[in-house]
């Protein structure tokens, strides 16, 4: 039978064609998941709108058209307008400036958080699915007793006992996310260490290492990731609650959920001054849960 | 009169069917224009490498293969002369009558005894009430027909009834592939397709389960089609024989054809890899080469790269299936030429 | 069974005193003296030292972690609050009842919401009804709660007056409450739901049970469900769990008297008995409904019914199968 061409298949191979002039790459897993997150669409805006907060967290002088702690007595409370964006707040400073200055204080503790958390918990996780037995169980059980405390009451009340200052913000967080850091890093690598694939290169005479380099590590890194991206947004609320419990960032920082705080008293005659910092608050979370979709799909080898 | 009809009437009618695996990275050309039928009380045995579109073939009898990726690209398929397959173009209408009419179909026309005892269970349903479950569907009696029904099966298979309320989880791999093929007996088909059903049993069990194959096309005429790498259950069992390759049929006969005078390349490169008892041979000899890329088919004939008697010719055009003895098909020059 | 819930009941306790220890030592790092804030600025040296003799604060550390652990254990008693002056218990169940009202209903509607268009959702894969629910599911579900409070309290309290914007003595006053909570778990739901769903659907069984000719709604209710539940069950538990621990930000905006609102309180007060006691109690909470969730596993799943009932289950293996699943 002659080869047969549906519409389908021109269709396909065309757009091949186009991308690498018609050879099929011989790419790693890692290249495959890469791919495949460009050219999810959720995945891609979700990257952009933190690109786009990240940015404006470094380029907030330049972005902002008043210093965030620039007073106004003759404009308070003053709604959105062409020369304050965002209104003002009781104090006639300019909210548009106190929401962009916000992103440089919510965004770095939040990701600062992930990262004392994920080195912490990721350590621990790995040395408990590393040694195992009576070192795992011992850590296992510190680690129930931990999380039987909800993260957040934890952060609370650490926050609280230290001090208000974003170091101790930031160890406070961390504190109440390790327990859940370090069971997935455990969970990813047990069940890595668990397939057959691993029981096949180690009976074929693999060492450690090559074992820990080749198997465990890239097999792992799937849930991982998506944790780490899940916490980021995680975080983020968090930190803003805190703040907006009144344990967090205090003001005048202008903290996203601090500035929340400051305007619920004002919810009757200036909601304007709720709505902003919100607005900001879900953008990001929602960047980091949209990428997190994203990734989830791309490093799903059966979603191809 | 009724036994004439009975006769000529294929039990299902396959006529070039094309499938294709549509991805985003390219199309998988699974199944390219096969064509095969099988008759009452026929045994059909499909054999070929992993990959080569078997189980693809299997799953479009039983109307069955996900959309998408995959996709009919032309082709019938004809159940008892009814056919199965859609025009490109039919309706939604068109779709859910076909879908009706096929869901009344599986289990009980048509059956297949899946390939992978361990994934084809419901974990969290005892054995018996998933047997249970396609005879209520299909045989229209009493939930506790049904039951006493089940328990006769799995006795059928060589499962004490005490193990109706078992879950999967407690049987090994060989209990669970005899409850699939349970479920697959169970309203008596009239075309069983057995994909690879001994495969993950052990020798004793492996002829128990062909035995009962053999009883039910004895007993009810059961047509069958059993997808294997195994010559050996194929010379049992089957009466009649297609060798696939790259979803092609390549060479199609009788058992005595396929095993006593096989004409194709591949055909006897399969087995000249078996050992013999009878020859000593210090070297089995493979099929040289990879199996061709699904992805990626070339316009000539597609075992052309592993083939030892290619020829100039072969690269010029793709060869046609074509009959060399009465019931004997070869799809290839080479061998087309010798005749 | 019974043992396995017996030995699990039985955990609580080191667990308790785990908490216990923890939390203590974190209040005890707590600056400022609470006896000086109670009696304020005008109080003289004696005042405040006999204030420490009666609050037990003249105490060493140990023997004060020593001694709250057996009160606890021996006469429940969980340390008298330093605001109320109340036993933390007494305290406590009369604040805890909010919280539990407002879980339990956002536990509901999570569930009778979430569920149902989770699975609609896996189902319609690929078509606009599932793009629609998942777009709502994570708008929402980045929303910080206490904000999504604010917007509705501003629309339907303040600019409509459809309901009260605070207090609970009219039913309509839990109305954006419950909204707020519920639509936080219905979200939760849908998303575990549905990847449960796609996780399932793609199993051999379903294959065999179309095979079967089964109909299509039927293999939904029938074999996709129940196996596609685990990690919903564990979803609602943990869910359920931290709205019993007290919604802290829900509670503030609403000024609702819940144990979240108590809690954070306590802990802003310094008042260490208080914070304490209310942790303490969350914690038990926490613990309790972690139990119900694991035990509803096996009643989900034969495979865990198995080990759990056969004589060797250890908790590791335990978790091992449920992390196999997914479900850790």
């Amino acid at each position: 039978m002659a080869k047969l061409v549906t519409p389908e298949m021109e269709k396909i191979n065309k757009r091949r064609m186009k991308r690498k002039n018609g050879k099929v790459a011989r790419s790693t897993p890692m290249m495959d998941a890469w791919r495949r997150l460009i050219r999810n669409r959720t995945a891609v805006l979700g990257m952009a709108i933190i690109i786009v907060l990240l940015l404006m967290a470094v380029f907030a002088p330049l972005i902002a058209p008043y210093m965030y702690d620039e007073m106004d007595v003759m404009n308070m409370l003053k709604g959105p307008s062409s020369v304050h964006w965002f209104g003002t707040d009781n104090l006639g400073r300019d909210m548009f400036s106190r929401c962009v200055y916000g992103a440089r204080i919510t965004l770095p503790i939040a990701i600062f958080t992930v990262a004392v958390a994920v080195l912490t918990g990721g350590t621990l996780g790995v040395l408990c699915a590393y040694f195992g037995g009576q070192f795992d169980m011992i850590v296992m059980r510190i680690l129930d007793v931990w999380g039987s405390i909800p993260g957040l009451m934890l952060s609370i009340a650490i926050v609280a006992a230290l001090g208000n200052n974003m170091y101790v913000l930031v160890i406070g967080l961390s504190v109440g996310a390790v327990p859940n850091m370090a069971r997935t890093f455990r969970g990813a690598i047990f069940t890595v260490v668990d397939s057959d694939y691993v029981e096949a290169s180690r009976s074929i005479g693999a060492g450690n290492f090559s074992i820990m380099f080749k198997h465990l590590l890239p097999n792992a890194v799937g849930p991982v990731i998506l944790a780490i991206v899940g916490l980021l947004g995680v975080e983020v609320l968090c930190v803003s609650t805190l703040s907006f419990l009144g344990v967090g960032v205090q003001p005048p920082t202008p903290e996203w959920g601090s500035l929340l705080s400051t305007s619920k008293e004002f919810l009757n005659s200036a909601s304007y001054l709720c709505t902003f910092p919100g607005i900001f608050i879900v953008l990001s979370v929602l960047g980091f849960n949209l990428l997190g979709d994203g990734l989830r799909d791309a490093l799903d080898p059966r979603l191809k | 009169m009724e036994k004439d009809r009975e006769k000529n009437i294929p039990v299902v009618e396959v006529n070039d069917l094309v499938v294709h695996y549509e991805t985003y990275d390219g199309v998988v050309e699974a199944v390219n224009g096969v064509s095969f039928q099988i008759k009452k009380r026929d045994v059909l045995g499909l054999v070929g490498e992993t990959g080569a579109g078997k189980t693809t073939i299997a799953l479009a009898l039983m109307g069955l293969l996900p959309v998408p990726p995959s996709h009919i690209v032309q082709g019938s398929i004809k159940l008892d002369g009814e056919e199965i397959i859609l025009p490109q173009n039919a309706s939604k209408a068109q779709k859910a009558e076909l879908e009706k009419k096929m869901r009344e179909y599986r289990g009980k026309k048509i059956s297949m005894i899946f390939q992978d005892p361990m994934t084809a269970l419901n974990p969290v349903i005892p054995i018996g009430d998933q047997i249970s479950e396609v005879i209520g569907l299909h045989e229209h009696c009493s939930k506790e027909e049904a039951e006493k029904k089940a328990v006769d099966m799995l006795e059928m298979v060589g499962i004490r009834p005490e193990r109706y309320k078992d879950y999967p989880h407690q049987m090994s791999g060989g209990m669970k592939q005899r409850v699939v093929i349970a479920i697959a007996l169970a309203c008596n088909p009239e075309l069983l397709i057995a994909d690879e059903p001994t495969t993950a049993l052990d020798v004793t069990i492996q002829a128990q389960v062909l035995d009962m194959m053999k009883d039910l096309r004895n007993r009810l005429g059961t047509a069958m089609m059993l997808i294997t790498h195994d010559f050996g259950i194929v010379a049992d069992i089957c009466n009649k024989c297609a060798v696939v390759y790259a979803g092609e049929i390549v060479e199609y006969g009788t058992v005595e054809d396929i095993f006593d005078r096989p004409k194709h390349p591949y055909t006897i490169g399969l087995f000249e890899s078996i050992p013999s008892l009878t020859k000593d041979v210090d070297r089995l000899k493979p099929v040289q080469g990879q199996t061709v890329d699904p992805n990626d088919l070339p316009e000539y004939c597609s075992f052309y790269d592993r083939c030892s008697k290619c020829m100039e010719k072969c690269k010029g055009c793709d060869p046609v299936l074509t009959e060399v003895a009465p019931g004997h098909f070869v799809k290839c020059i080479y061998a087309q030429k010798e005749e | 069974m019974a043992r396995y819930i017996i030995k699990r009941i039985l955990w609580i306790l080191p667990i308790l005193i785990g908490v216990i220890t923890i939390v203590f030592f974190i209040s005890a790092l707590a600056p400022g003296d609470p006896a000086a804030s109670l009696l304020g600025s005008t109080a003289t040296q004696e005042e405040i030292d006999a204030m420490h003799h009666t609050l037990g604060l003249d105490q060493p550390l140990i023997k004060r972690w020593f001694d709250y652990i057996v009160a606890v254990f021996t006469r429940f008693d969980f340390g008298t609050s330093y605001v109320t002056r109340q036993p933390v218990l007494n305290d406590i169940l009369v604040y805890f009842p909010v919280t539990v009202k407002l879980a339990l209903a956002a536990t509901l509607m999570g569930v009778v919401f979430g569920i149902p268009l989770g699975v609609l959702s896996a189902l319609k894969q690929y078509t606009w009804i599932d793009s629609v629910i998942l777009v709502m599911s994570v708008l929402f579900i980045s929303l910080p709660n206490f904000w999504l409070a604010m917007m509705l309290l501003k629309v339907f309290a303040v600019n409509l007056s459809w309901v009260p914007s605070f207090g609970l003595d009219r039913p309509a006053g839990w109305i954006l409450p419950i909204l707020c909570a519920g639509l936080q778990s219905m979200t939760q739901n849908i998303r575990i739901t549905r990847s449960s769903m796609l996780e399932v659907m793609r199993q051999d069984y379903i294959r065999t049970a179309r095979a079967k000719g089964q109909k299509e709604g039927k293999i939904v209710t029938k074999h996709m469900l129940r196996n596609a539940m685990i990690p919903v069950a564990t979803s609602i538990g943990s869910g359920l769990g931290n709205q019993l621990g007290g919604n802290m930000a829900l509670e503030s905006v609403f000024a609702l008297p819940g144990l979240g609102n108590y809690i954070v309180k306590a802990i802003t007060a310094i008042n260490t008995p208080a914070m304490l006691g209310g942790i303490l109690f969350v914690a038990i909470v926490f613990t309790l409904v972690n139990l119900c969730v694991d035990l509803s596993y096996v009643a989900i799943d034969p495979r865990l019914k198995t080990r759990v009932t056969g004589k060797k289950l250890s908790k590791k293996e335990m978790k091992k199968m449920l992390a196999e699943q997914g479900a850790v």
